[in-house]
């Protein structure tokens, strides 16, 4: 009898300790730690950037630091950075298992700092800021002015630091335009032979197409010549003038997931960025237009917008959600997915069982495939700029497979800026860029107090944003950090081609001035971060037709029918919602 | 010789507080922690960037009612209590109707009865995310593929899933068939446990098939449909329908329940302490809709249980 209930107790302990601990509380499981050696945990989120990159950094730092008899704690003189990577690395992850967790440092996707900074679950790294890194700069200095707006809001300390500026829109195999898509210069060969335009339904006003390699290539959209983005169509006529002609030539012109269609607005953040100035862009966040007046959408006359220009305010806030730019987006929107021959052939018989990385390979294998007598060469991928990184081992094994394949000449596609015409010289604008995954640093504050740990984070976190090391992750990555540092004209050279193309897009954002954090210390934004943050996912990309939500333009005009501008009129927040939810909040 | 006194503190009340230890913290933990943090924080505002609560009043009442009755979500809260209402109904009168007669016809032993208890039972051992994946490949392709080779080119469609007619039929029948198993394995456990004698004197008194569901068995078990009704009506503002497993925070605006939207809210607003009082009002709105109604439901079942 006793011996009977020693076992029931003792299985209900044990099942008792199994249900406490069967959750995941983000521990690492890490070789016996040595006493000569300090042990730095860094966890990065497994994702489509990988976690090599910061390994790399890592050796360094235990290299550079080797040797060094108690410059962190007394007794040892070895430095072991331990870099694991987890799907939990995550802002919601964060926030559930980080006071748990034995992990020191962590490079989190989704991170809205504030929201774990609020409960004093990260570390302050504030001291470091204006230390002078290995480079002669500081921390700080690289940091972009609405970035450290953003990020001094609680108590003006730094609780957390910018990574990867990781744009989506669409990636163009760039080789199809060589052999001839290119816009030219002046004349052209206009292949589609005087066919109304398909974005405007009248005579087309957009420039030709390239003859020969050799033909100068139009400014592009940011009207400027020898910049990254010549030859690229200029406007939404240009654009579709360019889907017609792929089409005319067989080519196939676009893919995207169809398992996850919110990926389609990828193209919506990146026409945003593309057709609006940084002050625009940045409204949508912060809620002030600094004083710049902003063109807004206040009625329609039939299917004409009454457009009137606004400074933005917090006060009328809402204002951001009838920006004629969001309408001008959802209207090449509307004509690319209201044109089936666009995308829907290379989406298969159930497109809706694509998933993104099985689109992946069936874009870069496209070409090789379309030799061989199979299908269409599809020209664009919808894709975020991590995919390059995710399908790594595609393009690995194609490049074992296929003659060519390696080094693909695929580029980050800058989208037009302008409705219809074309953009002449002196006529364009520079991209306003942004970061569309909100991947930031953070510290663990379970480290304060033990001063080993604490020296070892601030110490990695200066070498990891030395511009050494910004360089090499961003060689390893082809994704650049949201960050002010250069390349050396040798790093640029030996990157791939879809590299390069990330880095000239962000450089040139960077060096115009027109990078945008698509946060701000906006108590509305950082109160309601899931309807105003820039994720494909969240309301901002919502609308309301008819009062019925519909979650992207893509599903909205296939599958309901629902025209531009009624998708657009269920984006606007209404003055006395604004008042009454967000104003007074 | 004198009797020894019995200690209060024994090694019985030991085991007893052992085995009951782990269930009792849950319940504070689970249930009566968060249900007081939960009307706590609906009264309460958060300032996120002093980490400061304040009484707010009924503030967050009164913005959960603008949110559904005054505000351009309105016609979607249509949509959703509407969608929750059907679900409810359509789970008694099918589900649960389907699920007696099913288990019924197990229950009588006739022909493939065995079958059918492994086939409605394996469900049930499948995690999940797999019979949602399962599911959603037939759904997409499979079922998809064999309709449109029937129809005409002009009728064929992409997905049931994202077809706008087809979509809530498609997540309601998901719901019905996962817990069908389980409600058809129930009912059949509460058959097993009629006396036969009473089945027996039905059957030589020449009662058919149908008189003895009717008068014999649904009596007999008339307690567990009762439970089954009256936890399925406190399912009417958290079901789901497995919607947030095919779409995650983006499913359709025509398919969505209640229980959807305050899963979404939820997960959007994981870390976001600034949301939880708004959230936490609509689940005290809720429980003092749904609360009232389900204790009136089990005290009339109660009542009209022919074995009372």
């Amino acid at each position: 009898m006793m011996k009977s209930k020693f076992l029931a107790c003792t299985l209900a302990s044990v099942l008792s300790a199994c249900a406490l601990t069967s959750c995941d509380a983000g521990v690492t499981y890490v070789p016996e730690e040595k006493d000569d050696t300090s042990y730095l945990y860094i966890q990065v989120y497994q994702g489509g950037v990988g976690s090599a990159y910061l390994e790399n950094v890592g050796t360094a730092f235990e290299t550079a630091y080797n040797g060094k008899d108690g410059y962190f704690a007394e007794g040892k003189s070895k430095v072991d950075v331990v870099v694991t990577s987890s799907t939990s690395c995550n802002g919601n992850g964060l926030f559930t298992n980080i006071a748990n967790n034995n992990n020191n440092l962590f490079v989190a996707e989704g991170m809205y700092y504030l929201d774990l900074a609020a409960s004093n679950l990260l570390y302050d790294l504030t001291d470091i800021m204006d230390d002078t890194l290995s480079d002669g700069k500081t921390i700080e200095s690289k940091l972009y002015e609405d970035q450290q707006e953003m990020l001094t809001v609680k108590e003006d300390k730094y609780f957390s630091l910018p990574t990867f500026a990781i744009t989506t829109g669409i990636t163009i195999d760039a080789e199809i335009l060589e052999a001839g898509l290119y816009f030219a210069d002046e004349g052209g060969n206009d292949r589609l032979q005087g066919r109304v335009s398909t974005y405007t339904g009248q005579t087309y006003k957009g420039r030709y197409l390239i003859s020969s390699k050799t033909d100068k290539k139009s400014p592009g959209p940011d009207g400027e010549y020898d910049t990254y983005d010549d030859g690229y169509p200029s406007t939404y006529e240009e654009f579709f003038y360019l889907l017609d002609c792929m089409v005319q030539s067989n080519i196939h012109p676009m893919l995207f997931t169809g398992q996850s269609t919110h990926y389609t607005n990828y193209i919506f953040q990146s026409l945003l960025s593309a057709n609006s100035t940084k002050d625009e862009l940045k409204a949508n966040f912060s809620f002030d237009s600094k004083g710049n007046k902003v063109k807004v959408v206040t009625g329609f006359e039939g299917d004409q917008p009454t457009i009137s220009e606004e400074v933005i305010t917090e006060a009328n806030g809402y204002l951001t959600t009838q920006q004629y730019n969001r309408y001008l987006a959802l209207k090449f929107l509307s004509c690319l997915f209201n044109n089936k021959s666009y995308y829907m052939e290379a989406l298969g018989h159930n497109p809706a069982t694509l998933g993104n990385t099985e689109a992946q390979k069936v874009y870069e294998e496209s070409k090789f495939n379309a030799a061989n007598g199979h299908g269409k060469r599809i020209a664009m991928l919808v894709e975020g700029a991590y995919w390059y990184n995710e399908a790594k081992g595609e393009l690995v094994e194609s490049a074992g497979k296929f003659e060519g394949a390696d080094n693909r000449n695929f580029a980050y596609m800058p989208l037009p800026s302008k409705e219809t015409g074309t953009v002449n010289e002196k006529e364009g604008k520079t991209v306003a860029l942004a970061d569309a995954l909100d991947y930031y640093l953070v510290a663990n504050n379970n480290i304060k107090g033990n001063a080993e740990k604490e020296k070892l984070v601030r110490e990695f976190v200066k070498f990891m944003y030395s511009d050494a090391q910004l360089q090499n992750m961003t060689v390893d990555t082809g994704i650049p950090f949201a960050l002010k540092y250069d390349l050396t004209d040798a790093q640029y050279e030996g990157l791939d081609n879809y590299k390069q193309s990330l880095w000239d897009a962000y450089k040139y954002s960077k060096d115009n001035g027109t990078y945008v954090t698509p946060m701000s210390d906006s108590l509305i934004f950082l109160n309601n971060t899931d309807v105003f943050s820039f994720k494909t996912t969240n309301r901002m990309f919502h609308s309301y037709v008819n009062g019925v939500e519909r979650n992207n333009a893509y599903a909205a005009f296939t599958q309901y029918g629902v025209s531009a501008k009624d998708y657009f009129k269920g984006m606007w927040i209404s003055s006395s919602d604004w008042s009454s939810k967000y104003l007074g909040a | 010789m004198a009797k020894a006194k019995k200690r209060f503190f024994n090694k019985k009340l030991l085991f007893y507080c052992c085995l009951i230890a782990f269930p009792l913290l849950q319940y504070i933990v689970f249930y009566i922690y968060v249900n007081f943090n939960s009307i706590v924080l609906a009264f309460s505002s958060y300032d996120k960037v002093n980490n400061v609560s304040s009484f707010a009043g009924f503030q967050n009442f009164v913005d959960v009612f603008n949110e559904f009755f005054n505000s351009k979500e309105s016609v979607s809260f249509g949509i959703r209590l509407k969608n929750s209402l059907l679900d409810y109904l359509i789970k008694t009168v099918v589900g649960t109707g389907g699920a007696l007669f099913f288990s019924y016809y197990i229950y009588k032993k006739k022909l493939g009865g065995g079958l059918f208890k492994v086939i409605l039972f394996l469900p049930q051992v499948i995690p999940g995310i797999v019979l949602t994946s399962i599911f959603r490949f037939s759904v997409d392709s499979g079922i998809v593929n064999i309709y449109n080779t029937l129809v005409p080119e002009s009728s064929r469609i992409v997905s049931l899933l994202s077809d706008a007619n087809t979509v809530y039929g498609t997540v309601l029948f998901y719901a019905l068939f996962i817990s069908f198993g389980t409600q058809t394995m129930m009912y059949l456990g509460a058959m097993n446990k009629i006396n036969p004698s009473i089945t027996e004197a039905g059957q030589l008194d020449g009662v058919s098939y149908m008189r003895e569901f009717v008068s014999i068995t649904l009596p007999c078990i008339f307690s567990t449909i009762a439970t089954f009704l009256v936890v399925g009506l406190t399912t009417i503002f958290t079901s789901d329908l497995g919607l947030y497993s095919f779409f995650s925070g983006n499913a359709p605006g025509e398919a969505q329940t209640l229980g959807y939207y305050l899963f979404r809210l939820t997960n959007g607003n994981k870390t976001n302490l600034a949301e939880w009082p708004f959230i936490s009002a609509i689940g005290v709105i809720f429980t003092l809709i749904v609360a009232p109604i389900t204790l009136g439901l089990r005290k009339l079942m109660a009542k009209f249980d022919p074995m009372n």
